[in-house]
Order: structure tokens, then sequence, then C-alpha cells
């Protein structure tokens, strides 16, 4: 896969803040990249920077072999922007909206024609193409956003938060749509603070916190650089605390937790759970509900950076 | 493409609409049903009860009282050009100013002038709370006499057989629901009055386009909203966007006040001299000042779009009210008391320029107003254009 994007050294400084803090990151063509980080942490920042819509203060920045400038015309027209606000015209309707963005990409109207039907059909917006944004649900309008954004079928589609404040269902159709642009070839840049999203759909990661590269590669990789590979939970009653110091000391177990019913243990790699329950076994406790959980993105972002990743 | 987009964006913003197009409409159709039997002199008041009283003697209260016997003599009013066919007032007799003061006071007169002929001086007294009428007839009667009494003396000096057809004529010059402009405008214009309003209105239903000047700031600089962040990110060139997005605006914008000026004179019938190419220019050039100050306070104020736009119409509102859209005789009391508020309102001086250019003979009055407001544009719009054809932000 080729490199699409190159950014490095990127510093973006608000007066005596540093929003984006010696920034290097490369995104390869036909990936998801999730770049994920709590609110506030530069992502959008970055992605604006990228856009050559925001001043930085040193780095640079290339696309498709090029650096990008506010006059790079011919770089502009390969790429789409999904922003985090819906984004629309509230006096124009939803085929309206569409053909106005589309058509800042494309002259020919016959073509821009089929391109909106296309972006309609793709987001599922057939029935409210004469709709005014004002008449349409949350998620509608977020799929609207999307589409004023992909009409004009870019090589390299940023997604800024696209699923903010949508319901389980409409998220759920986005995702598998932007699953879907890339199948059909396009390069993607996805920001989001919510991991299971990104989880989902991205190929590679790239961790950022206060502007700062914290861990980049894929959702296994990234994982595997914590040292807590499973959260077992236990349900069992009256535990000794002799007990208790026994699974402390077993092999890979790093944290136990007991509030006198629930039994949480983080263990790195290893045969953990059957250990644990051995032990338990031998001392006749009774056990309910057993659980094994992998770690989450959270988890790796706890623990490198010690705060948790999620703050909504 | 994107022109007629911004075109039917602006056609479909109903807050535009509204203000630009139909409230000033809206107001002129208040100010006829208020005005417009009196501008053609149709009020059929009653007379007002008045009393004369001469503190010194003189030529001045002397041709005064003339005048005052004149207008309470119904023969001679009805065959005046005057349009009334009763006395316009009633002369009630009265021994001392304290005797009119009480009479005032007990509701049997309506307005009490006491003229002091030696120092050429005319104080008038009404009650505290005076109806319509009764103002105007006191200050038409009294400003047209202080204002035509250099001819009365003049004739009484120089040839005294001439004062009655002098008098005559200033009588007729007293025109009660057509006050003379002498408050407003020392040039001499010979008008109605009450035209001002509806000047006023249609300056002001220009001046509501600032907001459309807000909007356009809105629609290019993409560190305020999505949707110019969007059309930032395109490949479309900047000062294209631009264009397209002002020009839809200024071109709706124009043609609102164009309607205004078709209904002003087909539908409320207030003339407008046929000087079509003027009028144009007035259009255009009040308009694209309206924008330009618009942008300026859409880039340089903090806010969301609607709380700039407020401000905008906040400044817009305080310029027409200082030019006397609400209360006439303001820019009178400016010019008296501080004209330089005159000379800078942007208002003031486009209706001013509306003013002369219907009414005054010639034009120079005019094209100084429409220079001073192409002056303000030309600044306004070259810092608009400054600022707002910049690609990349310092903050989003």
């Amino acid at each position: 896969m080729s490199e699409i994007i190159k950014v490095d050294g990127l510093v973006k400084r608000y007066k005596e803040l540093i929003a984006v803090d010696n920034f290097s990151m490369t995104v390869n063509e036909g990936e998801i990249l999730g770049l994920l980080g709590p609110n506030g942490s530069g992502k959008s920042t970055t992605i604006n920077c990228i856009l050559s819509l925001l001043e930085f203060d040193k780095g640079s920045i290339s696309i498709l072999g090029k650096e990008m400038t506010p006059k790079a015309y011919d770089l502009k027209s390969q790429i789409g922007v999904v922003p985090q606000e819906v984004s629309v015209f509230e006096e124009l309707n939803v085929y309206e909206n569409i053909d106005f963005f589309c058509g800042l990409y494309i002259k020919d109207k016959a073509q821009r024609k089929k391109m909106v039907q296309d972006a309609i059909d793709f987001v599922e917006l057939n029935d409210f193409k004469k709709f005014r944004p004002k008449k349409l649900s949350g998620g509608l309008k977020r799929r609207l956003n999307i589409a004023c954004g992909i009409a004009h079928k870019p090589k390299i589609i940023f997604f800024d938060e696209p699923t903010v404040a949508v319901d389980p269902q409409s998220r759920n159709k986005i995702l598998e749509g932007i699953e879907q642009l890339r199948e059909e070839g396009a390069t993607i840049i996805y920001t989001s603070h919510y991991m299971e999203e990104v989880e989902q759909l991205a190929d590679r990661i790239i961790i950022i916190d206060k502007g700062q590269l914290i861990a980049e590669g894929s959702v296994d990789k990234l994982k595997s650089m914590i040292k807590k590979s499973e959260m077992i939970k236990i349900e069992a009653k009256g535990i000794s605390d002799e007990d208790l110091d026994k699974i402390r000391k077993l092999e890979n177990i790093f944290n136990v937790d007991y509030d006198g019913k629930h039994l949480k243990i983080e263990a790195g790699k290893g045969n953990n759970v059957v250990e644990v329950i051995k032990v338990l076994e031998e001392k006749g406790y009774r056990m309910k509900n057993v659980y094994s959980e992998q770690p989450t993105l959270n988890d790796v972002f706890l623990e490198l950076t010690g705060k948790e990743l999620r703050d909504d | 493409m994107m022109f007629t987009y911004y075109l039917r964006k602006a056609l479909r913003d109903k807050g535009f609409i509204f203000w630009s197009l139909a409230f000033p409409l809206i107001l002129m159709l208040c100010f006829t049903t208020t005005f417009k039997s009196a501008s053609q002199g149709e009020i059929d008041f009653q007379p007002v009860n008045t009393a004369l009283i001469i503190k010194s003697e003189g030529v001045y209260a002397e041709e005064f009282e003339t005048l005052i016997n004149n207008l309470a003599d119904p023969e001679y009013v009805k065959e005046s050009a005057l349009g009334y066919n009763h006395e316009i007032m009633t002369l009630i007799p009265v021994d001392s100013v304290e005797d009119g003061e009480q009479k005032i006071l007990d509701n049997k007169i309506e307005i009490l002038f006491i003229v002091d002929g030696e120092n050429e001086k005319i104080d008038v007294k009404v009650d505290d709370d005076p109806a319509m009428t009764t103002l105007m007839v006191a200050r038409s009667v009294v400003e047209s006499y202080r204002k035509n009494y250099a001819l009365v003396k003049d004739a009484a000096m120089t040839a005294p057989d001439k004062l009655p057809q002098v008098m005559e004529t200033m009588t007729e010059s007293v025109s009660f629901m057509k006050a003379k402009t002498a408050l407003l405008d020392k040039d001499g214009a010979s008008a109605n009055v009450y035209n001002w309003y509806f000047f006023s209105t249609i300056v002001m239903g220009m001046f509501f386009n600032a907001t459309s000047g807000v909007n356009t700031v809105f629609d290019i600089q993409g560190n305020l909203s999505g949707y110019a962040m969007r059309t930032s990110v395109s490949p479309k060139k900047k000062w294209k966007i631009l264009l397209s997005a002002f020009m839809a605006r200024y071109s709706v914008a124009c043609a609102i006040t164009y309607f205004h000026l078709f209904a002003l004179n087909k539908i409320f019938g207030i003339a407008l001299n046929g000087r079509v190419f003027e009028l144009i220019i007035f259009v255009l050039l009040g308009n694209l000042f309206s924008m330009s100050l618009g942008s300026i306070i859409g880039l340089f104020t903090k806010g969301e779009q609607n709380q700039r736009e407020g401000k905008a119409t906040g400044v817009i509102m305080l310029s027409v009210f200082f030019s006397g859209e609400m209360i006439m005789v303001i820019p009178g009391l400016f010019e008296k008391y501080c004209p330089i508020l005159n000379r800078i309102n942007p208002a003031t001086i486009m209706n001013f320029a509306f003013y002369r250019l219907v009414h005054y003979p010639t034009l120079t009055g005019f094209w100084m107003n429409m220079i001073k407001i192409a002056v303000a544009t030309v600044v306004f719009l070259t810092i608009a254009i400054l600022k707002l054809r910049r690609e990349k932000y310092a903050a989003i």
C-alpha cells in the first residue's frame, strides 16, 4: 500500500496552548485509519491542518506526494470531508444540499445528477429528497451530512466524529456505509472518541492525546502493547484475604479487587481463568457468573496515559 | 450553479424576506393609513380654538395677527388654496397670558400664541397632552410665519401696497398637513414632509440587508460555519464562492428595493420624480453599502450567526432611528445641537439623498450624499474582501 497522506512534525499552538505537538503520521492508500483520542486531544485540529484550513506553526503535510496548501486545487478535488457538526444549508432541501456540495467538485450537470442520486441511494435518503434538514431526524441529518461529503466520490475521505449524538441504528448504518466506501476504494481517516467504533472499523489506529501521538498500530498490536490481556470477573461470596493473596501470587495476575461479592482480576497473557477457578474450587467457594473480557482500547489508553479515554 | 443555490437560499430565508421585504411594506401601509388622508389635505378636522396675545406691538406682531385672522375667517379659508371649507382656527378672546393659560387648563382653548412684536418672537403654549392636529396647526403657523416674515417685512418697508398679496400667499403657504421641511433642511425644498417617513422606510429596508452581509460572511468563512468549511476545502476558488454568495444576496436585496420603490410609487402614490438613472444608482449603492456594513459587523463581532445578525440589526435600527424613521424631528434636533451626527449617520445621509433626488431641482446634494456612501462602501468592502478571501485560519 502506498502512502497517501504524510504529516511530519506538525505543531499547532493557540497562544500558550499546544494543540498539536510534533505530530507525525502517515495514511496508506485504501485503509481506514482511526484517529482516536478524548475530546480536545487535537484530532480535529490535526484534520483541519491537513485540510489546509488551519495555519500551523511547524511541520509539513503532503497528500499524494504533493504539499497541501489552500491553493492545491488538484488535491482538494480528491478529498471529501464529513465534518463533526451537520454542515448543510437549512434553506435547501436534501437533494439541493447534496447537489450544491457535489457541484463544488463536479461541473458536468449530467454527471453530477448521477452522483447525487448515487449518494442519496448510498445513505438511503430517497424518501426524503425534498425535505429540508430541519424536518429530518438527527440520524437522517447525519446521513445527509455524509452524503454531502462523499457525493463527488473522493479518493480520500475525512470523517470527523460522524456519529456524535446518533441513535444506535443510524450509527450502525453509518459505520456500514463507511466500510462500503473503503471497499469501493476510498481511503478513510476516521476520528472519534468512541473506541468501539474505531475498533470495529479501523485497519490501523493512531491514539492521540494532548496533541501527541501515544500509540499506533492495528487493534491487536495496540492491545498487545499493554500488560493487561484480560479482565476476569467472578461472583463469589466470602473469599478470605488469605485466598485472595493466593490468587494475587498466581503467575500473570497483577491486580485483584474484591468487594465481598464481586471479584475482579486483571491478568496478563496465560491460562488465567482456569488457574483462578482452581484456587477457588479447592477452597469450596460457590461461584456464579464467571467472565473473561478482552482488553479494550480504553484499557490501552488508560495504561498508556493513566486516564480514561471515554469522557462522556 | 453556486449562484443559483445561494439565490434560492436567500429567497427561502424567511427572516430576511420578512425584515427586508415585508416589514417595510407593512410600515408603508401603516404610514399610508395614518398620513395619506392628511397628506392629501383630506382630514376634516375641527377648527382649533386659538387665542392670541400681543405682548408688544410692531410689524411682526401686526402681520402675525393678520395671518391668524385670515385663518380664523371661514370665507377667506374657503376661497384660498388651503383646501378646507371651514376656518382653520376659532379665535377665543383672552385678557392676559394668565387668562389664556387658565383657559388652556379649562380646555377652552388649545393654542395660545404670545407675540412679542418688538423682539420678533412668538411663544406658543399648548396643553400638556395636545392633539396631533393642535400641534400641527401651531407648528405650521409659526414655522411658516417665521420663514416668510422676511418677505412680509420687505413688503411692508418697500412696497406696502403689495403687503396684502404677500400675506395672502403666506396664508396659503401655511399648509397644515404639508409642514415645511425647514427643520430638516435649509435648502428650501418644498414637499410633503410625510414623504420623509416613506423614504426613511425605503432606506430602512435597504439597510436591513446588512444581515445579508453577515450571512455572506458565514457562507464564506470556513472558521465560522460548517458549510463554509466545506466550501473552503473544495477545489472552488475562494473569490468565485465569495462573488456567488455576495451577488446572490445583493441581487435579491436590490430587487426588493426596486419592488419597494414600485410599491411606493404605484400603490402608495408617492411621486418619485422620474430620475431613473439616479434612482438606480441610489438603490445599487445603498444596498452595496448595507451589505458591506453587514459584512464588517459579521467579521468583527463575536457570537453565533443570529447573534451577529442581531448586532447588525441593532446598528441599523439605531442609524434609522437617528434618521427620523420613528420620530421625524430627530434629524432636526441633531441639525440644531450636533449637526455632525446628521453628516455621518448613513441612514440620514441616504434619507437626504433620496429626498433631494425626488424633490430638489438640482442634484448636487444628492451626489454629495452618494459620494459619502460610496466612500464608506469602498472602505468597508475592501476590508471585508481582504479578510474574506483568506483561506487559512488561525483558529476554527
